[in-house]
């Protein structure tokens, strides 16, 4: 997954709470998503779709207010899977956000070092 | 001018908000999830007008609530001062053909309640709310 940010997100959180709200959402957002992605695994490995289900749903809409919308689409989509019984789908998409959980790492604190 | 009128004045900023949102039509689910933030990993921000507002028509809290994460507002799975409750409560639904319209939405009301600070002679600050009610509490 490529780390593709909107901008305009993060331009529209610094023009209502400045650099510093973006900072303490980033610090949040870093500290959910590793944690989100393994009660999602663990949920899967479980077969617990209530689990899987609420940190899609977590994940969404935290991703989509950093203009993080590779991740958001895909943990809406997990959200939208878990809802329904879980599927086939669900393991590559849940892979698929793990492995990227480094880039979007080191793209969060670019950003958190650039404010 | 007093607070009287700083309220009225973020009352019709709110019910502008609910005329554009009835337009918009996004669908809540009443889940609550919104306001069990820690079980969410969301946070809810607002300003010190709107916590001033809250607090002025609404008790504070009987104990602090940011580690417990869920709003201290919520009753029965409901919101207990949805009348009195903050921008970033009206504004936020689960819906997803609605995300999009959310964030510039938020952004377009904040900037009319930062001004009302301003207008009011009204300190500014952008606030975590539950921290922010614990701080009322005398909770450091």
């Amino acid at each position: 997954m490529e780390v593709i940010a909107d901008g305009e997100a993060l331009n529209r959180l610094r023009r209502v709470g400045g650099p510093d709200l973006i900072r303490k959402l980033i610090q949040l957002f870093l500290a959910n998503l590793p944690l989100r992605v393994e009660v999602a695994l663990a949920g899967l490995r479980g077969g617990n779709w209530a689990e899987v289900e609420r940190a899609g749903h977590s994940l969404k809409s935290s991703a989509a207010y950093l203009g993080l919308r590779e991740i958001s689409e895909r943990a809406a989509m997990l959200e939208l899977l878990a809802a329904n019984g879980g599927g086939s789908d669900v393991e590559p998409l849940l892979q698929d956000l793990s492995g990227a959980i480094p880039a979007f790492r080191d793209h969060l604190l670019q950003v958190v070092r650039a404010l | 001018m007093g607070r009287p009128e700083a309220w009225s004045e973020l009352e019709g900023i709110y019910a502008d908000l609910e005329r554009e949102l009835s337009a918009l039509r996004p669908l809540c689910q009443r889940s609550s999830r919104c306001c069990r933030f820690k079980e969410y990993g969301h946070q809810l921000w607002t300003t010190s007008a709107e916590l001033d507002y809250l607090l002025d028509h609404e008790r504070l809290p009987a104990a602090p609530s940011a580690e417990s994460g869920t709003c201290p507002y919520l009753k029965d799975g409901l919101c207990g001062v949805r009348d009195h409750r903050m921008l970033g409560c009206r504004i936020y639904f689960c819906d997803p053909n609605y995300a999009s319209a959310m964030a510039p939405l938020y952004e377009k009301y904040h900037a009319r309640i930062k001004e009302l600070h301003r207008r009011h002679g009204l300190p500014y600050e952008y606030v975590e709310f539950l921290t922010a009610v614990d701080r009322r509490l005398g909770t450091p």
